[in-house]
């Protein structure tokens, strides 16, 4: 055998800078965070399909010649066929166009609740962790008074109280669901207000609020968006909730929830198409937002990449 | 090593307050991390601060850096009384004074580039110049701190960079402002063993080049007598020893210090001895006695020590001691006066 010396060994690629510069791509947290997002294939269908709904809530009603709250007793009870796509529901509405007027109404009444959810949330969460001491205490005790009465009584109660309408169901619903978000903010600034980074920062001479901007939030954004999109899924479910309790929208105006609830009784009629389709859209919009949340919570934490 | 005093620590004491009990009885109780010590750091001076952990060295440097309020005391800064400069004049001190942390995977946010990282403190404190100026300032702070070449990685994420690596970037941030007196907070006690000593080097090297003063603070004896010129060892919040690393090394006096050096020297011996030099057992420092801190775990333990605090007693030159049994004179001196007391 040939005797193992310096000259049987070779770089593979000569100049070695060139190796070196190819390892150290700067990639930013937001850049990776994409990257490994892509390559969640659950996550990607999830987005594909949030985007259709979206895409479809904006053009569907369009597409047929038929609007949400045209009845045509005539032609009730019809299943889908060319010239209703999803079939006609007890009073001859056309069910394709009145499930994209629902996802409108669904899709807006979920992203706008948690979007009120988000802002209170991150300033009640955020003065309560940063100012700590009394503030802290009181605030925390406040959400715990809120967090320990149950949600669905509160909502029902205010919507009882308010005039019945959208912006009654969100208000509703953000109500108590900004609770769960100044939960997290709260434990998120304080456990970063302990980094090293944080305290190398204020010795550095960096005041408040460049603290605040630069190093605390930046770093809660990750989970904050995982429990938006986690919780978009939640509010839709509640409004179809509501909606089935008969607290929904007023009628003639469809969402999701109202229309399930409307349904109900094709269970016993056996026009079960008129069921399926907003319960099979209220599923499907669940699931891709689910999928979405896990694949971001995945792509944002380190520690879970494999 | 000139005579100025750069840093001067008077009656310096941090007290934590532990509640204890149930709803409606609280109890107070009052817990002394820093129990009223006294230090002096000369210009150009490498001081290491060596204890077990809970001992308070942590948060004696945490109150020099103003990250933490002092129960009572004084801390002297370049003249400078620091403890009631108001934001405004801290803000001005800071630029002379920094801290390097203990985490590297912690000391620097994850979402900023080492460019940014190393601009914050030049925007802090230099808002007039340029940023290409700020740019090259930085490029020849990161060769410095052997990151070679600077292009590579000024670029790049924290996560990008190995953990020696990322305590060189916490160094440079530390030092880019040329602080006269920096605190390094046991910065080589996360790192691998193969780092360390680069790690070390490189403080060295700076010390030599910018003459900084420091302050090291570790858990590691053997760290402390590469690095330091003198050695205060704490324990409790108190100082048990102090003196050029020489003494402290070659002549331990108190027994603490003497267990301290003998694990270093000879973990045989202290093995085999290990009764003879200290006592098992961790102390809560919320139980506080009127007499010697280490009176609970010390080999020759003496009633004297239960009852009297011993003070820091002058041995030789700059070697002080606090301990009853090395300072017989004393000893019976406070012997005298209890008798006379009575």
């Amino acid at each position: 055998m040939e005797a193992l010396n310096k000259k049987t060994f070779h770089f593979k690629e000569k100049n070695v800078q060139k190796i070196e510069e190819t390892n150290v791509q700067p990639f930013s947290q937001f850049k990776e965070t994409l990257y490994y997002l892509t390559k969640n294939k659950l996550a990607i269908v999830g987005l594909i399909i949030i985007l259709l709904l979206i895409v479809m809530a904006v053009i569907g009603p369009k597409l047929v010649s038929y609007s949400y709250s045209d009845q045509s007793l005539l032609e009730s009870n019809q299943p889908p066929s060319i010239e209703h796509w999803f079939g006609t529901d007890q009073l001859g509405r056309d069910i394709f166009a009145r499930t994209w007027t629902g996802a409108r109404i669904s899709l807006f009444i979920g992203i706008m609740a948690v979007f009120i959810d988000l802002i209170v949330g991150i300033i009640i969460g955020g003065i309560a962790g940063l100012k700590g001491g009394k503030t802290d205490e009181i605030l925390m005790r406040l959400v715990d008074i809120l967090y320990g009465l149950p949600h669905l009584l509160v909502t029902i109660l205010l919507m009882v109280v308010l005039k019945p309408g959208l912006t009654t169901i969100i208000l509703a619903m953000a109500a108590t669901g900004w609770i769960g978000i100044a939960r997290l903010v709260r434990g998120q600034i304080l456990q970063l207000k302990e980094c090293e980074y944080v305290m190398a920062s204020q010795v550095l001479g960096a005041g408040f609020y460049k603290i605040l901007f630069k190093h605390l939030l930046p770093n809660t954004l990750g989970p904050i968006i995982v429990a938006m999109t986690l919780s978009v899924p939640g509010a839709i479910f509640a409004e179809a909730t509501l909606s089935f309790l008969g607290l929904g929208v007023p009628v003639p105006l469809a969402s999701w929830g109202t229309m399930t609830s409307e349904a109900l009784v094709t269970l016993l009629t056996g026009h079960l198409w008129i069921l399926f389709f907003p319960a099979f859209f209220i599923s499907l919009t669940m699931f891709a937002f689910n999928v979405v949340g896990d694949g971001l919570r995945d792509a944002l934490d380190p520690k879970m990449r494999t | 090593m000139s005579n100025e005093t750069m840093v001067e620590i008077k009656h310096l004491t941090k007290e934590f307050e532990e509640k204890k009990g149930g709803l409606f009885k609280k109890k107070r109780q009052k817990v002394y991390a820093v129990n009223d010590i006294n230090l002096k750091i000369k210009k150009g001076e490498i001081l290491g601060i060596i204890g077990e952990s809970g001992c308070g060295k942590t948060t004696t440097a945490r109150m020099v850096m103003r990250l933490l309020r002092e129960s009572s005391g004084e801390i002297w800064f370049k003249g400078k009384e620091l403890c009631r400069l108001n934001d405004r004049e801290t803000k001005k001190i800071r630029k002379e004074m920094q801290i390097i942390f203990q985490d590297p995977y912690d000391t620097l946010n994850p979402g900023m580039r080492v460019l940014d990282i190393l601009m914050e403190p030049l925007n802090a404190h230099l808002s007039h110049i340029s940023f290409k100026e700020k740019v090259n300032m930085i490029k020849d702070m990161v060769e410095e701190i052997d990151l070679k070449p600077a292009d590579q990685y000024i670029y790049r994420y924290p996560h990008q960079l190995s953990g020696g690596q990322r305590q060189r970037v916490a160094i440079a941030r530390a030092i880019i402002l040329k602080p006269a007196f920096v605190a390094a907070d046991e910065p080589t006690s996360m790192l691998d063993v193969s780092v360390r000593a680069g790690i070390l080097n490189l403080l060295l090297n700076l010390r030599k080049r910018m003459g900084l003063t420091m302050m090291f603070i570790t858990h590691d004896l053997a760290t402390a007598s590469y690095m330091c010129d003198r050695i205060a060892v704490m324990y409790q919040g108190k100082i048990v020893e102090i003196g050029q690393t020489q003494k402290i090394i070659h002549n331990p006096t108190h027994p603490y210090t003497k267990a301290l050096v003998s694990v270093v020297k000879d973990l045989n011996y202290f093995i085999e001895n290990r009764e003879k030099l200290i006592r098992d057992g961790e102390v809560d420092s919320s139980q506080q006695t009127s007499g010697c801190p280490f009176s609970m775990r010390c080999p020759h333990e003496h009633e004297r020590c239960n009852h009297v605090q011993p003070v820091l007693t002058k041995l030789s030159g700059e070697h002080f001691v606090s301990c009853h049994l090395e300072n017989k004179e004393n000893f019976k001196r406070q012997e005298e006066e209890a008798v006379n007391a009575i």
